[in-house]
């Protein structure tokens, strides 16, 4: 890499000659060595998909997990390092309980987003500090909004998406996310599509197992971030599983 | 003795025909009693006539005379952070047991709240604790007890004795001297030789030890009869002392009896029999009148 | 700083009875300011969590600020997997500390609140008050309901006592309130917790009257 061995890569008070924040850079690293996390918006909701890397074989089932929610109406699926994330989320509950009290009404997640893009921007600046190594992908559905959808980087930018990857497959899912209809996609397609996405970029010979953690927010949640319904996320699962099978036997038969 | 008796304080309050604002002056809106024009202040307007005799400052708060002017508008009554549940507890100590017991009726004014909630907290396997006054003071009390006794249990490496609970109770009543906790303690149980112990407190954690204490309610009504037939004061010719059994059926004696006369007694009473093979809870009926 | 030492706009009585399998509460949606009938659509029986109903007399300000409280702290479970964790029995305990220790700072919510719900078969109904009182009962009532109603609740009690005549009771009892307190008015909400159907509040509703009792004839 270039920055190594320059200095500039130390702190993020310096910018490189050719204008970089390396820190930054490197946070960003942090997000794309993590497993992928999908979120898509399809016509009546956000759907959430998690590639869960197992550490140890002897985890609990549903420990550690990488969505969350803020408040009970805003889903978070974050990628990256985990520690990093749950302090931006504690930091986005904080923001988001400070709104309802004042305004008595839930923040909308284009606010949240702009605040908490806001707050990781901050760590971007000065000494002693380390931007957050983590991406934030967050949605939410309102009637009268729809569905929402939006990701912050550890570099403070944010944007708004209709599909959106982070993590290792992020290309590849990203591909697949640009073939997808999603006007016309409901929340229970979007489900299989993504536990399909996730199942083809996980890498069964490089990465350890995988747990697939799907979470909505929706119309039929009633605007409530939720796990996906554990009999839709495993047949989900089982049709991913079917597809790769068979594409691997037709592949044999070539 | 620095601090008022307990029974100086508990002088029973006469419930007058005016329903009793504590109850429900600011809940419903103004007191029966207010006349004259209403408004957001009529609520104000209503008069504690359920006052607690509560300890000093407070007392004023909450009595029917305590009603202050505020400029030209109408009366106040301020918030009192006192009511009185009512109810009876008492202990008696013999010379190889002892027994706490007391109702579970819980009143205020003239309404029966519940009439299940026992007033007897079992301590461990040597002592018990009765409380009555207000309700929630007194499960304040127990829990921050509770909370210490487990302290110290937890350092000392085993159960407190009577008699240091005995001490405990009274440091914790008088660390609040200056915003009394409204409750009325008796602790019954064995000491370190196995004989029947009774300390008996007033609100600001003066205590006694003796052989029979009653407290609440039906104190002036069963204190005498229990010098008189527990402890045989008075008596020239002093009789055998009481066994257990005898002892028991004297507490339901005198629980029937101030349910008779003292109408925030009743409903039924719940028994700690404490032994050298522990504590036994027995409980008995009273008239729901 | 200015404490609360006397309500606002209150609401009057609140009931709350046990039957077979559940619990049922029931207010009128009137605010009044002093003798004033004031609002005439404050709901007085609301929702706590999953599992819980919450009914609430005296000041309706302190009333939505204790439901506040409340959901602050069902806010703090952010598991997403396990069920939420507090039972009608835990919210009442907590609303007891609450209340206990506002009252200990003089600066008290001005409630009777009635507590009731189901979870695991545990059909629970309690209390809690502006001093921190508070205990469980087979049936509750709060302001002139306290000496009005609740004989006729204990009266009519029994454990087998079915939702529809439990409904009944707390109806003919709402109605004797609306004829005796003057701080009543005729539109009541019924809230029903079961352990099948959760929580289940009726929009208000008017209840049948006769006032030929009244009417003198010469």
């Amino acid at each position: 890499m270039s920055s190594i061995g320059t200095g500039y890569d130390l702190s993020s008070t310096t910018y490189s000659p050719d204008g970089r924040v390396f820190q930054v850079e490197y946070a960003s690293k942090a997000v794309d060595n993590s497993g992928t996390a999908v979120g898509i918006r399809v016509s009546d909701g956000v759907v959430f998909g998690v590639e869960k890397l197992l550490i140890s074989p002897m985890l609990l089932h549903g420990s550690n997990r990488r969505v969350s929610t803020i408040g009970r109406h805003i889903g978070v699926a974050s990628s990256g390092l985990v520690a990093d994330a749950r302090a931006l989320i504690n930091r986005g509950n904080q923001e988001a309980n400070a709104w309802k009290s004042t305004y008595g009404e839930e923040i909308s997640v284009k606010v949240l987003t702009e605040r908490l893009a806001s707050f990781a921007q901050v760590y971007t600046l000065y000494g002693g500090v380390r931007p957050f190594g983590c991406a934030l992908l967050l949605g939410s559905w309102t009637e009268a909004a729809g569905p929402q959808l939006y990701m912050i980087q550890p570099s403070g930018e944010a944007y708004g998406y209709f599909g959106v990857a982070v993590g290792k497959g992020k290309a590849a899912c990203k591909t697949d996310i640009e073939k997808l209809d999603l006007e016309s996609m409901t929340c229970e397609e979007a489900v299989v599509e993504i536990a399909k996405m996730i199942h083809s970029v996980h890498d069964s010979d490089k990465d350890k197992e995988y747990e697939l953690e799907l979470s909505w927010v929706c119309r039929a949640s009633g605007g409530r971030h939720q796990l996906v319904p554990a009999e839709l996320r495993d047949s989900a699962l089982a049709i991913a599983t079917a597809e790769s099978s068979d594409d691997d036997s037709s592949s044999d038969d070539d | 003795m620095a601090f008022p008796m307990q029974r100086e304080l508990y002088l029973p309050t006469v419930p007058t025909l005016t329903v009793s604002s504590q109850m429900h002056s600011g809940l419903s809106g103004p007191s029966l009693g207010s006349h004259g024009p209403s408004g957001p202040m009529a609520a104000r307007l209503a008069t504690g006539k359920q006052a607690p005799v509560a300890p000093s400052r407070f007392s004023a708060a909450s009595s029917s005379s305590a009603a202050v002017t505020v400029g030209s508008g109408p009366k106040t009554a301020a918030f009192s952070p006192y009511v009185l549940n009512g109810g009876t507890a008492l202990a008696l100590a013999g010379k190889d047991f002892c027994i706490v017991a007391g109702d579970t009726r819980m009143s205020a004014g003239y309404e029966i709240h519940t009439r299940n909630k026992p007033k007897t907290y079992r301590i461990n396997d040597k002592c018990s604790i009765a409380m009555a006054g207000m309700q929630a003071d007194a499960t304040n009390l127990i829990k921050m007890l509770r909370f210490r006794i487990a302290m110290y249990e937890r350092k000392m490496g085993k159960p407190m004795s009577t008699q240091s609970l005995a001490q405990l109770v009274s440091t914790t009543l008088y660390r609040r001297r200056f915003f009394p906790i409204y409750a009325f303690v008796v602790i019954g149980g064995l000491d370190e030789d196995g004989v029947g112990s009774v300390y008996g407190y007033d609100a600001v954690g003066s205590f006694e030890r003796s052989t029979c204490c009653v407290q609440g309610s039906g104190t002036s009504l069963l204190q005498p009869v229990l010098d008189n037939q527990f402890d045989f004061k008075n008596h020239s010719i002093k009789p055998d002392e009481l066994t257990l059994d005898e002892s028991i059926d004297l507490v339901k004696d005198v629980f029937v009896s101030a349910g008779e006369r003292d109408i925030y007694t009743g409903d039924s009473v719940e028994m700690h029999i404490i032994t050298a093979d522990g504590v036994r809870v027995e409980t008995f009926d009273l008239k729901r009148d | 700083m200015q404490r609360t030492q006397q309500p606002i706009v209150t609401g009057t009585s609140v009931l709350g009875i046990k039957f077979d399998g559940g619990v049922m509460v029931a207010a009128d949606t009137l605010g009044s300011y002093g003798s004033l009938a004031r609002f005439r659509d404050l709901r007085r029986v609301r929702q706590a969590g999953e599992y819980t109903l919450l009914g609430g007399s005296g000041d309706y300000m302190d009333f939505e600020a204790m439901l506040e409280y409340v959901d602050e702290l069902l806010l703090e479970d952010t598991t997403l997997d396990a069920p939420p964790s507090y039972t009608p029995r835990e919210l009442h305990q907590y609303l007891a500390r609450i209340y206990y220790n506002k009252r200990s700072e003089f600066d008290p919510l001005w409630n009777q609140l009635v507590v009731g719900g189901v979870r695991d078969g545990d059909v629970f109904l309690g209390y809690v008050d502006l001093q921190g009182t508070h205990y469980e009962d087979e049936t509750v009532a709060t302001g002139y309901g306290s000496y009005i109603a609740r004989p006729l609740l204990r009266e009519a009690y029994r454990d087998d006592l079915t939702e529809a005549e439990a409904r009944k009771v707390l109806e003919d009892a709402m109605r004797v309130l609306f004829y005796r307190d003057a701080r009543t008015i005729n539109r009541i909400q019924i809230g029903v917790a079961t352990e099948a159907g959760g929580i289940d509040i009726s929009e208000p509703f008017e209840l049948e009257t006769d006032w030929t009792v009244g009417i003198r004839k010469h």
